[in-house]
């Protein structure tokens, strides 16, 4: 058996006495301080970058950093607060329970001739109001939710169905959120920015058929009650066990590691592996795995959004949104589908090539100019799919007209 | 399995815990079978590739070391290679699988399912490789009664060419069968002749050049009688899969690897402690830095247009810094582990960007790369023996392959040349003898040093340009912008990570109070609490790494 050699050779033994050159007093010395930095450097993040007490206040990049680690219930109930006078404004965000307010219009205003309803998340919201700025006889009715994932968005379209006189209802599918349909919730889907509200979960049934799995919390007042009594809380986790791929205990539960900065970061580490863990049965650089629960159900998803829309006499139109890195693939699985049942759609692919850095603003969004392009595209396609409209105003002419997988016609 | 991961260190643990427990012979065959858990962690099958690799070389050794494989290791040789091709590739252990109790009424224990159908599939290549895998073994049998009874002389001649011959054909096949189906099939396409490919799906076995090269040298220096042949199987397998060096390197040489196997191990304070430190820096190296600006060369190397020249020297500035945090942060961590398990592996790395020619730069970067093809290649082509027009052939000749030893690509064989050319250049205006092995080199002017080093260090910039870049598109565009100034100074290079600003702010320093002190263990003369202190800002560095996405090792792809 190997033994472990006591003997030392550091440089400084030679001027002093035996026992403070010994390896065990070297290891308590030097543990001592290293733990004693720590500690402080620990101490120090939380006093110099707590999070700001003012919940309608973006804290600083810096601040935001350290506290990406808290556990999903703490970042959470801190955001929806004990009642909604003090919630943040993100806690209200989403929910179907909220849906688009009388001030929202339910028929073209005055001087323009379409409606769009546009259902999605922030990326979808932008397309549409660059292309309303490009297309001033365009009325835009929008309905989403924070990063929300193609089910939410599907969810938010059939709440909405029968409250509006929409000529075009437009579907955003955003591309990395895909993975996130397997879930029924904004909080465990997103470790670093959870947002409450939640939304159903589609999966396909033994007849191939979209089987919805509703979850029990449908609105902000349910969920604080679910996370302040214990006996309903244990009912939320039990659920999100059974529906929501992305929770992991260790991530959730609100502990005394929050109270560590140094901590938070070792919990944040361990979000990005457990995602990724999670991501992987969906999608891997290669591409999307085809037999994956979620996209499977996205491909039925969307052939039934066209399916229903058209039903309704309106025009069907599916945005596929790729997000910095994820190449074509969004539109290589729904391509077919797009294809097959003629749904016509606009991928940022061709306009905004997921591999181009410069169409991205640092939080991931698309550039006010590649919006700009993805609404002329968009403006394109609407152009052709109800040429008794007549033409747009103020619309520039696109720089993408050539027929390609890009714009669907 | 990755050094970065919580997976790597409950591995370490249990591997340090028997290896302490166990008495040398055990903990040499403990080792071996750690190498194979090791690496089987990314792909099962790709065990087959090592043990493919260590039994042609163990047996290669013998019958170039004693002129004769004993039957009795003929035949457990021969068992191994078919037992390996079934266990690793026909056996699909995807489909074995446990469940776990959901409730407690259902126990505590997993039950293991088999689905024996799917277990060993027909329809897939498990079994085409197991009856190919017996038809190699009963053919190499046969050449080897064909080799015993050649003259010894011949023999020996022919053994080397068995040796190099299969280890090359073996790298070949699997790293650079796509690369040359494809430049055929462009080189027809232009031509004007339309061939269909031929598509194989070769998967890159990970290290795989590091480990076919390690395992080279050991037939090489068998057959140059520097070293006596191993003379067990197990032996031999515990130093192609010692797991600390096995998929990055170092690519350790077998005459200073091996004896230490025979050798009673001490681990000794200073050894444990030294090998912790180094897989602290290392981690710091890797999490902190390299992890931490990838994504900023990411942004820019992902494009090839609206790339400005500030752009393209910040990305290529800070790629410099990713390659190097990256790869030695790796041999640190495996020269760490390895201390910690009593073993000494090569330095690979003694602060390249400090080299001021050529000639320095590679006994400082990747030295058991550099030393390898200098030993196994340069020499062995005449080196410097032949006069000058030779002795450049022989310099581009080995940057060359040095190149393609990274990838098969074209970028990488203009990087070997482009190097190549460096050195030629070097050589032709007069400096070709001169070598700097120790950390610091005297006898020149500090300034004059200074001048020398970024001169260079710019030198080696434009090359991991070439090495880092996409496309030849992408080389010629952003030359281009180097040399006229286009874009100017506009940056839309991603912003490096916190964690990646304090690592740069600690390892610039860090690196310079390296060289000047001249010794890598120079922060052992500090006090204890500012060594307390300096671990603990590592520590912090790298927990803020952590806490940002990880990249994979850029050498395991090589």
């Amino acid at each position: 058996m190997s033994q472990l050699n006591s003997s030392t050779s550091s440089s400084d033994c030679a001027l002093v006495n035996a026992k403070s050159c010994s390896p065990i007093h070297d290891v308590v010395v030097i543990g001592v301080w290293m733990l004693a930095t720590l500690a402080a450097l620990d101490v120090a993040i939380n006093v110099l970058f707590p999070p700001p007490d003012d919940l309608n206040v973006a804290p600083s990049r810096i601040r935001a950093y350290f506290e990406y680690g808290r556990s999903v219930e703490g970042k959470v109930a801190r955001l929806i607060g004990a009642s909604d006078l003090t919630a943040g404004p993100l806690a209200s965000a989403g929910w179907r329970s909220r849906p688009p307010g009388p001030e929202v219009p339910t028929g073209p205003r005055p001087g323009s001739n379409l409606l769009l309803a546009n259902y999605g998340m922030s990326f979808s919201a932008q397309v549409g109001e660059a292309l309303a700025k490009i297309d001033r006889k365009l009325t835009l009715r929008y309905w989403g939710g924070p990063a929300a994932p193609p089910n939410c968005a599907y969810a938010y379209y059939l709440a909405d169905r029968g409250r509006h006189d929409a000529d075009v209802v437009m579907l955003g599918v955003l591309s990395n959120r895909v993975a996130a349909m397997e879930s029924t919730s904004g909080m465990n889907n997103s470790f670093e920015g959870p947002a409450p509200y939640t939304f159903p979960k589609y999966e396909l049934d033994g007849s191939g058929n979209l089987r919805v799995i509703e979850p029990t919390i449908r609105t902000l007042a349910e969920l604080r009650a679910a996370l302040a009594e214990p006996g309903r809380r244990k009912a939320l986790i039990a659920e999100m066990r059974e529906h929501d791929a992305y929770y992991a205990r260790y991530l959730f539960d609100r502990n005394i590691l929050d109270s560590s900065a140094l901590l938070r970061m070792i919990r944040r580490a361990l979000a990005h592996r457990h995602d990724r863990a999670v991501e992987s049965r969906t999608y891997t650089d290669a591409g999307y795995v085809a037999y994956s629960v979620a996209v499977r159900s996205l491909r039925h998803m969307v052939k039934a959004f066209g399916a229903s829309v058209r039903r309704d006499g309106k025009l069907p139109v599916v945005l596929l949104l790729h997000t910095r890195g994820y190449s074509d693939h969004l539109y290589t699985i729904l391509a077919d589908v797009l294809a097959t049942d003629d749904i016509p759609y606009v991928s940022t692919h061709t306009i905004c090539p997921a591999n181009d850095s410069t169409n991205y603003i640092a939080d991931g969004h698309f550039t006010p100019e590649a919006n700009g392009r993805i609404a002329r595209a968009l403006a394109d396609v609407l152009a052709e799919r109800l040429p008794g409209r007549g033409k747009h105003s103020d619309t520039e002419p696109s720089t993408n007209r050539g027929p390609g997988p890009g714009l669907g016609r | 399995m990755l050094f970065n991961s919580p997976e790597f260190f409950v591995f370490f643990a249990i591997v340090y815990t028997l290896y302490r427990l166990l008495g040398m012979g055990a903990q040499n065959r403990m080792l071996m079978v750690a190498g194979y858990v090791f690496y089987g962690w990314w792909d099962i099958r790709f065990l087959c590739l090592v043990i493919f690799s260590t039994t042609l070389d163990y047996c290669c050794g013998l019958l170039l070391g004693t002129g004769q494989v004993p039957r009795l290791d003929r035949l457990k040789s021969s068992l191994v290679l078919p037992l390996a091709a079934f266990t690793f590739v026909t056996v699909d252990w995807r489909v074995p699988r446990l469940a776990w109790p959901a409730t407690v009424a259902e126990g505590t224990w997993p039950s293991l399912s088999v689905d024996l159908a799917r277990l060993c599939p027909w329809g897939g290549r498990g079994w085409p490789i197991f009856l190919g895998t017996i038809g190699l073994v009963g053919a190499a049998n046969l050449v080897y009664l064909w080799l015993a009874r050649l003259a010894p002389e011949i023999r020996h001649r022919a053994g080397l060419f068995v040796t190099v011959a299969a280890n090359l054909t073996f790298l070949g096949f699997f790293k650079y069968f796509n690369f040359f189906i494809d430049s055929a099939r462009a080189a027809m396409a232009g031509l004007g002749l339309s061939v269909s490919p031929i598509v194989l799906h070769i998967v890159l076995p990970v290290g795989i050049s590091f480990y076919t090269f390690q395992s080279l040298s050991y037939t090489i220096d068998v057959y140059r009688r520097r070293m006596a042949p191993v003379r067990r199987l197990a032996d031999f397998a515990t130093f192609v899969a010692f797991f600390p060096q096995l998929v990055a390197g170092p690519i350790e040489r077998a005459s200073h690897f091996i004896p230490q196997l025979f050798r009673p191990r001490t681990l000794t304070y200073e050894q444990t402690t030294r090998g912790l430190y180094l897989i602290l820096i290392g981690l710091f190296k890797k999490v902190a830095v390299a992890d931490g600006i990838a994504m900023s060369v990411n942004s820019i190397y992902g494009r090839v247009h609206g790339v400005s020249w500030l752009d393209t020297a910040a990305a290529t500035l800070c790629f410099a810094l990713q390659i190097y945090c990256d790869f030695s942060g790796y041999t640190d961590i495996a020269r760490g582990v390895a201390k910690c398990l009593g073993f000494e592996l090569m330095l690979n790395f003694n602060q390249p960007y400090f080299a001021r020619n050529p000639s320095e730069f590679w006994q400082r970067w990747h030295i058991s790369l550099s030393s390898w093809l200098r030993d196994y290649l340069y020499i062995p082509l005449g080196g410097s023996r032949g006069g000058e027009k030779k002795t450049y052939r022989n310099l581009m000749i080995t940057m060359l392959l040095g190149g393609l030893w990274h990838g098969a690509a074209w970028n990488f064989i203009i990087w070997g040349l482009y190097h190549g050319a460096v050195l030629c250049i070097y050589r032709a205006i007069g400096h070709g003898g001169d070598t700097a092995r120790s950390a610091r080199p005297a006898g020149s002017s500090p300034l004059r040093a200074a001048v020398a080093t970024a001169f260079f260090f710019l030198i080696t910039c434009y090359g991991w340009l070439l090495f880092r870049a996409a496309s030849l598109e992408q080389v010629t565009i952003f030359t281009r912008s180097l040399l006229t100034g286009q874009g100017g100074l506009a940056l839309t290079m991603d912003k490096p990570t916190l964690a990646a600003m304090l690592g740069m702010a600690i390892l610039i320093p860090y690196e310079f109070a390296q060289y000047f002190a001249g010794s890598p263990t120079f922060y052992r003369r500090l006090p204890r609490p500012a060594r307390g202190v300096l671990y603990a800002i590592l520590v912090f560095a790298i927990l803020l790494g952590t806490s940002n996405e990880p990249t994979q090792f850029i050498y395991f792809q090589f």
